[in-house]
C-alpha cells in the first residue's frame, strides 16, 4: 500500500504511550458505530411523524432512508482525519433525527 | 501503519468484511440456488414425469379436501398454479421452515405419488434466516449492512483503479496477487448486482433491525412484570373451517377479470376468506394484488391493492431481490452474479488470512478463524450436495423425511467446520483444505451418477433440463475443487 508523503500523519501520543492506530481505529469505529446506529433508529422513528399520512408508507420510507443512511453516515464519520470531527457530524445527524421525533406534531 | 483515509478505509474493509464475509458467503451460494427453488424442487422430486398435461380449472376442486385437512391442522394452505417455470398444480403450507409442497396434475387434479422433501426452498430459507428463525433473520440483517458497508470501503480503497482493475487478472502471478486480482475482478464486474442485492436484501429484512418502535418502549415490555388478570378474558372462539369450499374455477375466472387474464399465481386459504393473488412472475413490481372471496358461498369480499409511490418502490426493491419475475436467462444471470458475489468474499477471506499468517499464524485466533474459513467455504458446498445426496439416498417412507434432509445437511456442515477447525489447529491448514476440496469434489462430480441411477424413468432424450442443468452446475463445481485442491 503506498502512501503519499504529505498524508504522512505523526501518531498522537497519550500519556507517554504511543498507541497503535489500529486500537484507536477499533475504540473510533464502536463510537461511530453506536452513533449512527442511533440515527438510523431516529430516522425510522421519525418517518411515523414526518412522513406520509399511512403508517405502512411512513414505516417503509423511515427503513429505505435508515439503510441507506447507515452505510453512509459510518464511512463518513470514520473517515475523516478528525476523529472528534466524524463523532460530530454523526452525532448532529442523530440530534437533528431526534428532534424530528420530538417536536414534530 | 499510519492514519490515512486509505489505511483507516482497507483496515474497516479487512476486518468488518472477513467478520461478516464468511456469514455472507453463505447467504449467497445459499441465495444462488434460492433462484432455481421451483427448478431444485423438481430435481429433488424425480417421481414427477418432466411433461404434463395442459392446466384444466376444475383440477382445481380435487385439491379441495386436502386443503381443509391442513386448515384443520391451523395451517395456512395455498395452491400454486401451473406456469412456466413449473407445469404442476402444487399444494403448499409452510412447516416454520421452508414451504413444503406436493404436486398434482394440473388436468387431472390428480395426486401425484411422490418423495417427500424439503425441496428448493430449503435455500430459501437457509438464504435469509440460517434456519433459526428471527434470530438468524436479524444476524443475517446485520450482516447485509455490514456489506454496505464492506462495499462502501472497498470503493474508496479501489477508487483510482477501479477501470483498470476491471481487465486485470494474473491467474498465475504469486498467490497473494492472483487472489487479490480474483477479489477485484468478481467485487468490480458485478459490483451493481451485488450493491442492488445488499440494500433491498437489508431493506427487505429491515423490521428486524431498525423496528418502527423505541428500543426504549421495547425494553419496558420486555422487563414488564404482567399483573395477575382478575377477570380472566375468555378466549378467542375458533373462527369455524367451512365444511364445502366453492368450485374454484368461477373464483378464478372472476379474479382473473380484475387481475387480468393469465396473471393469477396462487390461491390463498384461510377460514374467513380464499385470496386469489397475483402471480410473482407478472412483472418486476412484486404487488401481491389479491381479489378476495367468501369461503362459503364464493362471493366477492374485496380486491386489494396497495397504492402509493412508496409502496411501489418497495414493490420493485423486493421484485428485483427475488427475481421470480425473470425468464430463464436472466436467472442465470443472477445465478452467476451471486456465485460471483460468494466467490469475492471466499477470496476476500483468504487474503485476509494469506496477509496474516506470517505475523498472527500462530496464534490461536488465527487458527480458529482458518477453520471457519474452511468451515464455510468449503462446508456450506459440501452440504448443500449432501442434501441432495440424502434426497435420492433417504428411504422413500423415511418419517419427516425433510426434516432428515435438513439434519444431512447441518450434519456434514457442522462436520466439515469441525474437521476444518483441527486441522487448523494442529498447524496443518493446507491438509484440511485439501482434503475438504477432494470430499466437494467427489459429491459434486459423482451426483450425475447417482441421479441417473436413482431417478426413475431415467431416459436420455426427454426434455430432462432441470436434471442436467443441476447435475452439469455440480460437475462442474466439482472440477473447480479438484483443480483448487491440486494447485494448493
Amino acid at each position: 500500500m503506498t502512501v503519499k508523503a504529505s498524508t504522512v500523519v505523526r501518531p498522537r501520543r497519550s500519556g507517554g504511550r504511543m498507541s497503535s492506530p489500529a486500537h484507536r481505529w477499533i475504540w473510533r469505529a464502536v463510537a461511530v458505530f453506536v452513533l449512527v446506529w442511533m440515527a438510523a433508529h431516529f430516522i425510522t422513528l421519525g418517518a411515523l411523524k414526518w412522513g406520509p399520512s399511512v403508517r405502512h408508507d411512513a414505516t417503509v420510507l423511515g427503513q429505505m432512508i435508515a439503510v441507506a443512511a447507515f452505510p453512509l453516515l459510518f464511512l463518513l464519520a470514520f473517515g475523516t482525519r478528525n476523529p472528534l470531527r466524524g463523532g460530530i457530524i454523526a452525532g448532529a445527524v442523530g440530534v437533528v433525527a431526534l428532534l424530528a421525533v420530538l417536536l414534530h406534531s | 501503519m499510519q492514519d490515512t483515509l486509505r489505511t483507516r478505509m482497507g483496515w474497516l474493509h479487512a476486518w468488518v468484511g472477513f467478520a461478516a464475509g464468511l456469514l455472507l458467503f453463505c447467504v449467497f451460494t445459499s441465495g444462488c440456488l434460492a433462484v432455481f427453488d421451483t427448478e431444485l424442487t423438481r430435481w429433488l422430486q424425480p417421481e414427477a414425469p418432466p411433461q404434463t398435461a395442459a392446466f384444466s380449472p376444475r383440477s382445481l376442486d380435487h385439491v379441495l379436501p386436502a386443503v381443509h385437512d391442513l386448515l384443520a391442522q391451523g395451517e395456512k394452505p395455498f395452491v400454486t398454479l401451473p406456469s412456466a417455470r413449473d407445469p404442476y398444480l402444487r399444494l403448499e403450507h409452510h412447516d416454520g421452515h421452508e414451504f413444503l409442497t406436493v404436486p398434482y396434475n394440473p388436468q387431472t387434479g390428480e395426486r401425484l405419488n411422490v418423495r417427500a422433501t424439503a425441496g428448493g426452498t430449503f435455500f430459501y430459507d437457509l438464504h435469509y434466516t440460517m434456519r433459526s428463525g428471527v434470530y438468524g433473520e436479524t444476524v443475517v440483517a446485520f450482516a447485509g449492512l455490514a456489506l454496505l458497508l464492506t462495499i462502501g470501503s472497498g470503493i474508496i480503497i479501489h477508487l483510482k483503479g477501479l477501470v483498470s482493475d476491471l481487465m486485470l487478472l494474473r491467474p498465475f502471478a504469486a498467490r497473494l496477487r492472483a487472489w487479490l486480482d480474483v477479489h477485484v475482478v468478481a467485487a468490480v464486474v458485478f459490483l451493481p448486482f451485488i450493491l442492488l442485492m445488499a440494500y433491498s436484501g437489508t431493506f427487505i429484512r429491515a423490521r428486524t433491525l431498525f423496528p418502527p418502535v423505541s428500543y426504549l418502549a421495547s425494553l419496558e415490555n420486555a422487563f414488564r412484570v404482567s399483573a395477575p388478570s382478575a377477570a380472566h378474558r375468555p378466549e378467542k372462539p375458533a373462527v369455524p373451517i367451512p365444511e364445502a369450499f366453492p368450485p374454484l374455477a368461477p373464483l378464478v375466472a372472476e379474479a382473473e377479470r380484475t387481475i387480468g387474464a393469465g396473471q393469477t399465481g396462487y390461491i390463498l386459504f384461510q377460514p374467513q376468506t380464499i385470496l386469489v393473488s397475483r402471480t410473482d412472475s407478472s412483472g418486476p413490481l412484486l404487488t401481491r394484488e389479491h381479489v378476495d372471496f367468501s369461503p362459503v358461498d364464493g362471493h366477492v369480499l374485496r380486491h386489494v391493492l396497495l397504492p402509493g409511490a412508496i409502496t411501489h418502490t418497495e414493490q420493485v426493491l423486493k421484485g428485483l431481490h427475488y427475481a421470480r419475475w425473470t425468464g430463464v436467462g436472466m436467472r442465470w444471470l443472477y445465478f452467476l452474479s451471486g456465485a460471483m458475489g460468494a466467490v469475492m468474499f471466499a477470496s476476500g477471506s483468504i487474503i485476509f488470512l494469506m496477509k496474516r499468517r506470517r505475523q498472527s499464524g500462530e496464534r490461536i485466533m488465527f487458527r480458529i478463524a482458518e477453520g471457519l474459513a474452511i468451515g464455510s467455504v468449503v462446508g456450506l458446498p459440501m452440504g448443500a450436495l449432501a442434501f441432495f445426496w440424502a434426497n435420492r439416498l433417504l428411504p422413500i417412507s423415511l418419517p419427516d423425511r425433510p426434516l432428515a434432509e435438513g439434519h444431512v445437511f447441518l450434519a456434514v456442515w457442522v462436520l466439515s467446520v469441525v474437521s476444518g477447525m483441527a486441522w487448523s489447529l494442529l498447524g496443518r491448514p493446507l491438509q484440511g483444505w485439501k482434503i475438504q476440496l477432494f470430499c466437494l469434489g467427489g459429491l459434486g462430480f459423482f451426483l450425475t451418477p447417482l441421479d441417473l441411477a436413482t431417478r426413475p424413468g431415467v431416459a436420455f432424450f426427454h426434455v430432462p433440463t432441470v436434471f442436467a442443468a443441476t447435475d452439469l452446475v455440480a460437475l462442474f463445481l466439482a472440477f473447480v475443487s479438484f483443480q483448487m485442491a491440486r494447485r494448493l
